[in-house]
């Protein structure tokens, strides 16, 4: 009887287990280089006090961020940790940009996010 | 909610299995399991109690500890649901009520108790129109029943959500359990309740249908 029970138990779990592991929904987030120079990205939350990995975008160039919803949602959106509330944006290290302001696309978290030529002209030289 | 942390699916009552220390009907034992590593998605699943296994699986997949307790919350919505009448085969039918169900209740829950962290789960409020098919039933729908933001506002390929003000608690009442669908939910909102947006609600059942 409890063979019986576990064989039905292996064959009602194996198409739900597939089911879930390749049917959960996903979201993607892009950042996009608009600007002629390297840039790299360090998120912050001050809470808990986490920093996330840096980021590096070539010129140009564009990365993406596929983070999962459903049942294991992850609340991430570009950076290695969740609710960044500032960031440190390095433009070929020689200019840097502090956000702490949430009106800005990185910390409003939106889908796609552009760095620009603004935000090039924002940042201060980083004295050696 | 509350009431049935201690309970486990009803399917499992009627197999009539239960686990050794689990003492009767009434003080039965939810099992939660944890799992560090990637194997699957984490998961309520009333039938593992055949194989004496947790019926609630949490996998960590990378997740924080408001993520883990989020994931948490939301596998126990789906314990409160099956314990109310809905299930497994309800599930694989319409799995729409049931994640959208447990999606409002993790986001209410994990924001209420991680306060000052940011939002948690934001990530709903980002969805297009064009895209609500790709969430595969994991809709926004009690989100945006409870929250005032209209994702709609300032990108007209969102949702026009000008609902509010419902509570997690009026939403469960009015919720399908082993009878009723999408729409008696809807009705059920309507007639059970006042709410002063309630004729909005029809365009957001309309719109995650």
């Amino acid at each position: 009887m409890k063979t019986k029970k576990i064989i039905i138990y292996f064959l009602l779990m194996l198409p739900l287990y597939s089911c879930w592991y390749t049917n959960q929904p996903t979201i993607t987030y892009t950042l996009v280089n608009d600007t002629d120079f390297d840039v790299s990205l360090v998120g912050y939350r001050n809470r808990g006090t986490s920093v996330s990995d840096s980021i590096f975008l070539s010129p140009n160039s564009r990365l993406e961020f596929e983070r999962q919803m459903g049942e294991d949602s992850d609340s991430r959106s570009f950076f290695s940790i969740a609710s960044v509330d500032s960031v440190r944006i390095v433009f070929d290290s020689k200019k840097l940009l502090v956000l702490t302001d949430s009106a800005h696309a990185l910390l409003l978290e939106e889908r796609i996010v552009k760095i620009t030529q603004e935000d090039y002209n924002n940042a201060v030289p980083i004295e050696n | 909610m509350l009431r049935s942390l201690g309970g486990i699916g009803s399917l499992a009552f009627i197999l009539q299995t239960k686990l050794c220390d689990e003492k009767g009907l009434l003080e039965q034992r939810l099992h939660i399991g944890g799992r560090v590593d990637f194997f699957s998605a984490s998961h309520f699943f009333d039938l593992n109690v055949i194989a004496q296994s947790a019926t609630v699986l949490i996998h960590r997949n990378g997740k924080d500890s408001r993520g883990i307790f989020g994931t948490t919350i939301h596998e126990l919505a789906h314990v409160s649901h099956w314990d109310s009448g809905y299930g497994d085969i309800l599930w694989v039918v319409n799995k729409r009520i049931p994640e959208s169900w447990a999606v409002g209740v993790e986001w209410q829950i994990t924001n209420d108790i991680y306060q000052g962290y940011g939002i948690y789960n934001n990530k709903y409020q980002l969805v297009d129109i064009s895209e609500i098919d790709d969430l595969k039933g994991y809709t926004p729908l009690v989100i945006d029943l409870i929250d005032d933001y209209n994702q709609g506002k300032f990108n007209s390929l969102r949702p026009n959500d000008q609902a509010w003000g419902y509570t997690l608690s009026e939403i469960e009442r009015a919720l399908p359990t082993s009878s009723g669908n999408w729409w008696a939910w809807r009705d059920d909102l309507k007639k059970m309740f006042d709410n002063p947006t309630e004729e909005n609600i029809d365009y957001l059942f309309t719109t995650y249908k």
